[in-house]
């Protein structure tokens, strides 16, 4: 609730230069805009999304692995095959 | 050097230019600061009735939203201000809603009187002084905000227009009725 009353006082409603220039910062402002903006920086193992997705390259890379590893076990049997 | 960050003047620059150049990178929004911190301070400050803390933490609210908000921000032909003016009055309000306790706000007696001789009293004296103000502490909040922009504020018809997003004469007609209403009042 809000309450209107008379200043009778020679005083003015107003702020002083002095109190002004004591609440202007704008390095203040910037560094809590700053503060709440900023995202906080999440595990990775709170990260479902991430942890799947880092989970299917390393899965990918595994397999043209095993892939590669077996066509080399093929490999000389041919070259003996042509050769013949 | 090649890449140092160009210092940007005030002066120099419009205010389209100012927003163009926060909108891009929030770290010149300092330039609108510098620009329209005092007055912004000022309205906040008299509608707390002079408390400095609250006002100073309502401003820095005001120019933190105002900050987060930049990039949405478009120019309909209204100046800044009124924007600004328009974050301050909501969160002002929303001051007033949270704290429930009563808070006074002291009006300068220049700001009644003009409130009388708006109203055709022919008596300005201390007595009908007091009348006005417990009729104005009876209005209502909304219309109690639209007498405090235009009298004890001072702010023309067209701001108060622009923050409440109506015509000038809309604001007009809302206000003198809110008067007429208090003239009928005994």
């Amino acid at each position: 609730m809000r309450e209107i009353k008379v200043n009778r006082t020679k005083k003015k409603v107003d702020p002083t230069s002095e109190q002004i220039k004591r609440n202007k910062d704008f390095s203040r402002l910037s560094h809590e805009y700053d503060r709440l903006t900023k995202r906080p920086r999440k595990p990775l193992y709170k990260d479902p999304k991430l942890f799947l997705l880092i989970f299917l390259i390393l899965l990918i890379l595994f397999l043209v692995f095993m892939e590669s590893r077996e066509s080399e076990k093929e490999a000389p049997d041919l070259i003996e095959k042509v050769v013949e | 050097m090649l890449f140092k960050r160009k210092k940007y003047k005030q002066e120099e620059l419009t205010d389209a230019q100012m927003i163009l150049l926060a909108q891009q990178n929030h770290k010149h929004f300092g330039l609108l600061y510098e620009k329209y911190f005092e007055q912004m301070f000022r309205f906040v400050f008299k509608r707390l009735g002079g408390d400095e803390e609250n006002a100073s933490d309502i401003t820095q609210q005001v120019f933190i939203k105002a900050m987060g908000a930049i990039g949405n921000y478009e120019d309909r032909g209204f100046p800044f201000s009124t924007w600004l003016y328009r974050i301050a009055q909501n969160e002002v309000n929303m001051y007033f809603r949270k704290n429930s306790r009563n808070f006074t706000v002291e009006v300068e007696e220049k700001h009644i009187i003009t409130l009388l001789e708006e109203m055709e009293c022919d008596e300005k004296g201390k007595d009908h002084q007091e009348v006005l103000v417990q009729k104005l502490n009876r209005l209502k909040p909304e219309q109690l905000d639209l007498i405090e922009l235009r009298f004890f504020q001072e702010l023309s018809f067209r701001e108060i227009a622009d923050i409440y997003n109506i015509t000038e004469a809309n604001a007009k007609m809302r206000i003198y009725r809110i008067i007429e209403k208090m003239q009928q009042e005994k």
